[in-house]
């Protein structure tokens, strides 16, 4: 209590309400006069009085400090003493003070983006209640390790399990909206009833779904995103009675969902209740599609819901023997979401701090080259009673105010920095959860705090130092010699500049080379003059679906018949085609696959996996797939003629290596008898299929990936999408087309919408933008790297020179020529250049191996990448010396001696 | 060094305090001289930390001090006991006698016959 009175008091001295120093003084003086007083009176001389009672006092110097010390906070005044004197050092050093802050603003400003990212990515919680429950669950076979599952299977698990609090499924899928004018196709997400509950989010208006929601004819009602409230229905709270068409059946709004709620796609608008026809194929143990979310009970551990799950799927394998072999895992959802993100984002984030590492080096190479200058002043401070760690606090002051201000200014970057975020849309999860939050700001104070005191520390050791401060005492007013020890300091930072730079450089090195790779990958068609788009069949196309029949209903095929012959009758269009997904978008349709000429599997694990995809007109021709052996399947292709395949290379060369597969016949099945009886429909045969020709291989799951084998089908022989992506060439610019396509839709069904209109040469571009995203940024901060190693070099080469000037000038004046003094101050530069490079050639090697995440088709330690660099690096130092060599060679011998 | 200093200066402003409650008002120069006579002139107070202790009890509010003159018309400042002062002497007292007590019993078991 009494204490904080005390301190209380003190402060108050800052602002002068406490007792002024001149009543000290005047105590002081009284205190004194009446001691020599005294001193007189018991015989003293008047000299020997006052010398005794000053001797008794300690010395009135002394004493006044000791005294002032107690009324007031001297640390904190001369704290502000420090800050006072530092802003004026910067502002009377403007150069100097620009160079600083600028460097630090950008090393600490790409710091702060970067964190920003990665706390948004993958330190923030998920933003629902208690996300640390929540599990990704995925079903796992061996062919199909963590992969989605079907709807009979999720009933089951979410009826019996024990370990979940809620299990729910769900999936992506795009609606026809119409009712509102213009057709419109919605992102939507089909969900089981508990979606909501298991997330423990709930609408902000009305109610979320009911189990009997689930039942196929009470399905019809759907809860909508805050966007589509507010864009459809005018944000108007009243939603009762409130109905769209969805693929032209009218749903009910019974929810709206509060701002920002979304799982996978921040695009997502509407959900609707998960509900099929009891005999729909959707509810066979057949189709895996579904996603599966759950929140593990309070005290469940992962361990425990996994052996739960697989117990479960075990009882479902004996009931149902086609589920043989498919187990369950779960792992967090966070996890599940983030994905690839991690090794990229934490690569950049090393990436950063290495130049913010290279940064704070310069600065304190920049700080030691000026504290030289700073000699005389810091030894006339120290002889005027300045202890050393008052000068360390003064020299800190400076360094940490300046790394404040690089701070300030690297946030404002940052800021405007995350805002280009948009442009990365395709390349990182949770986007939408990227903010300059109090944490990022957090960081960015630490952060500059430590890069103040890490800079400054060195330096300011340095000059603090007694010895070299009675050194320039006694120099006086000549440029004092460099003392050994800080000439060496400043060497070793220089090299472990160099080193670091070169580390850096490396990594960007390895990033570019892998996108060349990665570019240089024949994607087995040409996406030049190529558009594309996705119509959504409602299933009004699909009215009765019939597992015996071939091919699609009469409508489907009418409907690709007419669409693509229509296209193709546009000016300008050289062909048009579908199919059920595009290239470059991922592996998604796989069927079995049984070659009828080699022995047949004996057990349905056995049976091999392709993947499948159904073509309609002229698909090929319009990706420009090379046709490599027999025919395309064309429009003669159709349900009463043979039933053809057309197969790509890499199947083509693994299942009939060394024969022509031409004429082979193959299942797109199982073989009947290892399929359940009770699977196979009345009357159906598993139909045999011709493989009539061998094209290229088109990579479907992305460019970094073999291409898997595929087969494709006609449309209107084997299975069909009701979602079908089309593809157009023309000869021309292909976006020039999109109005009289859009036309052309609309003439043979007005309700369906064009959707997702791009080109094929957008859709590689996106394929291939994270890649191309770290391989911008790592190569961005490269080169700012070498930029501070080049001004570092620089700077230290540039006062060696103007250190050496005398001795240089003695050298000329002995006969030294021009080229002499040049070799002999670059091969000073290159020589400290040399020890951080193969500084930096350990510490890559040691470290470039943590890159092999994110690379693709390159070593970590490509001997190649690692030569140029070090070249590119050795020249950019070369450089940097031969500056300051050659303005020792313009030394004038005469200047150089008089100024000794 | 810091620790002995801090004892010392501890017991100085009981000191201090002792001398202002039997003394009444006095002024810096006084209280030295006081506490030197009063300890037989066997302890010497160095002036110059005499002031910062003052001070110190001043900001905690044991003593409060004004402006006054001296015996011989010279202006001193003076420093009286405050209330929260007066129970400090007592409570530093007690505190101490009962520090003494324990270490001279400690001495004494502790020497040996």
């Amino acid at each position: 209590m009494r204490r904080w009175r005390a301190l209380l008091l003190r402060m108050a001295g800052l602002l002068g309400k406490n007792r002024p120093d001149s009543e000290l003084d005047e105590e002081l003086e009284s205190h004194l006069s009446m001691h020599v007083a005294d001193n007189l009176r018991s015989g003293m001389n008047p000299q020997e009085a006052r010398r005794q009672a000053l001797l008794k006092l300690g010395g009135m110097a002394q004493a006044r400090e000791l005294l002032r010390e107690r009324n007031r906070l001297p640390r904190i005044e001369s704290f502000i003493q420090d800050l006072r004197y530092a802003t004026r050092m910067l502002r009377k050093n403007p150069g100097f003070t620009t160079v600083a802050v600028l460097t630090l603003a950008f090393g600490i400003g790409v710091n702060t983006a970067i964190f920003s990212v990665v706390n948004g990515v993958l330190l923030r919680p998920l933003p629902y209640a208690d996300p640390g429950r929540l599990m990704w669950v995925f079903s796992n076979s061996q062919a199909f390790p963590e992969s989605t599952t079907s709807p009979p299977d999720f009933r089951t698990l979410r009826e019996r399990n024990t370990s979940f609090a809620g299990l729910s499924g769900f999936y992506g899928a795009f609606f026809n909206l119409t009712g509102t004018g213009q057709p419109e196709r919605m992102l939507g997400s089909v969900v089981s009833a508990e979606y909501f509950s298991t997330l423990r989010v709930q609408p902000v208006l009305g109610r979320s779904f009911l189990p009997a929601e689930e039942n196929w004819g009470s399905h019809r009602v759907m809860i909508v995103s805050h966007a589509f409230w507010r864009s459809h229905l005018n944000s108007n709270p009243d939603i009762s009675g409130k109905s769209f068409n969805l693929d032209g059946e009218p749903y009910n709004i019974v929810g709206v969902m509060p701002a920002g709620f979304y799982t996978r796609n921040p695009l997502t608008q509407l959900w609707v209740p998960m509900a099929w026809k009891p005999n729909d194929n959707y509810n066979s143990h057949n189709n895996y599609f579904l996603n599966m979310v759950g929140r593990l009970k309070p005290g469940v551990s992962e361990q425990q819901a996994n052996s739960d799950l697989n117990s479960i799927m075990l009882a479902i394998a004996r009931q149902f023997p086609e589920n043989k072999g498919i187990g369950a895992g779960l792992k967090p959802l966070h996890e599940s979401l983030v994905g690839s993100a991690r090794h990229a984002l934490l690569v950049l984030l090393g990436a950063v701090g290495l130049v913010l590492l290279i940064a704070c080096v310069n600065l304190a190479n920049l700080l030691l080259a000026r504290s030289a200058g700073r000699q005389k002043e810091i030894a006339v401070r120290s002889a005027l009673g300045a202890d050393r760690s008052r000068l360390l606090w003064q020299f800190l002051t400076e360094s940490v105010l300046l790394s404040l201000l690089g701070g300030s200014l690297g946030l404002v970057l940052a800021y405007f920095s995350l805002s280009l975020l948009p442009l990365a849309e395709n390349t990182l999860p949770l986007i939408t959860q990227i903010h300059l939050d109090g944490w990022v700001l957090l960081f960015t104070l630490s952060v500059s705090v430590l890069t103040g005191v890490f800079f400054g520390l060195m330096p300011a050791l340095q000059s603090s130092r007694a010895r070299m401060l009675s050194d320039s005492l006694k120099e006086g007013g000549r440029t004092s010699e460099d003392s050994r020890g800080s000439h060496r300091l400043r060497s070793g930072l220089v090299v472990s500049e160099v080193a670091l730079a070169l580390v850096l450089l490396i990594g960007s090195g390895l990033a570019l080379r892998s996108f060349q790779r990665l570019l240089g990958v024949d994607p087995g068609f040409a996406p030049s003059h190529v558009l594309t788009f996705e119509v959504n069949l409602p299933n009004a196309y699909d009215p009765v679906p019939d597992p015996t029949r071939i091919g699609a209903p009469p409508k489907v095929v009418a409907f690709y018949r007419d669409l693509l012959e229509s296209i193709e009758r546009i000016h300008g269009v050289k062909a048009a085609g579908a199919t059920s997904s595009l290239p470059l978008q991922g592996e998604s349709w796989g069927k079995f696959f049984t070659p009828l000429d080699r022995p047949l599997p004996t057990s349905i694990d056995n049976v091999e996996h392709v993947q499948y995809r159904p073509v309609a007109g002229h698909y090929f021709n319009a990706l420009g797939i090379r046709l490599l052996k027999g025919r395309l399947l064309d429009e003669h292709d159709r349900a009463d003629s043979t039933l053809s395949v057309v197969v790509n290379e890499t199947l083509a060369r693994k299942y009939w290596p060394d024969q022509d597969p031409i004429g082979k016949l193959v299942l797109l099945n199982p073989p009947q008898n290892l399929i359940p009886a009770n699977l196979i429909p009345p009357g159906f045969h598993v139909p045999k299929l011709t493989v009539v020709g061998v094209v290229g291989d088109a990579h479907y799951g992305g460019l970094d990936k073999d291409p898997a084998p595929v087969v494709y089908a006609s449309t209107e022989q084997h299975d069909y999408s009701m979602s079908p992506s089309f593809t157009v060439r023309s000869d021309g610019d292909p976006k020039a087309l999109v109005s009289s396509i859009r036309s052309a839709l609309a003439q043979i069904d007005k309700s369906l919408p064009l959707a997702n209109v791009v080109t094929m040469e957008e859709i590689m571009s996106t394929s291939v933008a994270q890649p191309r995203l770290e391989a911008v940024l790592l190569t961005l901060f490269g080169g700012l790297a070498m930029l501070l190693a080049a001004v570092g070099i620089y700077g230290v080469m540039s006062y060696s020179v103007s250190q050496r000037t005398g001795e240089i000038g003695i050298r000329m004046a002995l006969g030294a020529n021009h080229g002499a003094i040049l070799r002999m101050i670059c091969t000073q530069g290159l020589r400290l250049t040399a020890v951080g490079l193969a500084g930096g050639l350990a510490l890559a090697l040691a470290v470039t191996r943590l890159m092999s995440n994110v690379l693709f088709g390159v070593s970590p330690t490509d001997p190649l990448t690692f030569f140029i660099i070090v070249v590119l690096l050795a020249l950019v130092a070369l450089l940097a010396c031969y500056v300051p060599a050659r303005r020792a060679t313009r030394v004038d011998p005469l200047v150089a001696l008089r100024n000794e | 060094m810091g620790e002995r200093k801090d004892v010392w200066q501890g017991t100085l402003a009981l000191m201090v305090l002792k001398t202002l409650e039997t003394m009444g008002p006095l002024h810096g120069y006084g209280i030295a001289r006081r506490i030197e006579q009063t300890s037989g002139d066997s302890l010497v107070v160095q002036y110059g930390t005499l002031y910062p202790a003052l001070l110190k009890l001043e900001q905690e509010g044991y003593i409060a001090s004004d402006w006054g003159v001296s015996e011989n018309n010279r202006r001193a400042r003076y420093y009286r006991l405050t209330r929260a002062g007066r129970k400090q002497v007592e409570r530093e007292t007690r505190e101490w006698q009962e520090t003494t007590a324990i270490l001279a019993r400690f001495l004494t078991t502790e020497k040996p016959s």
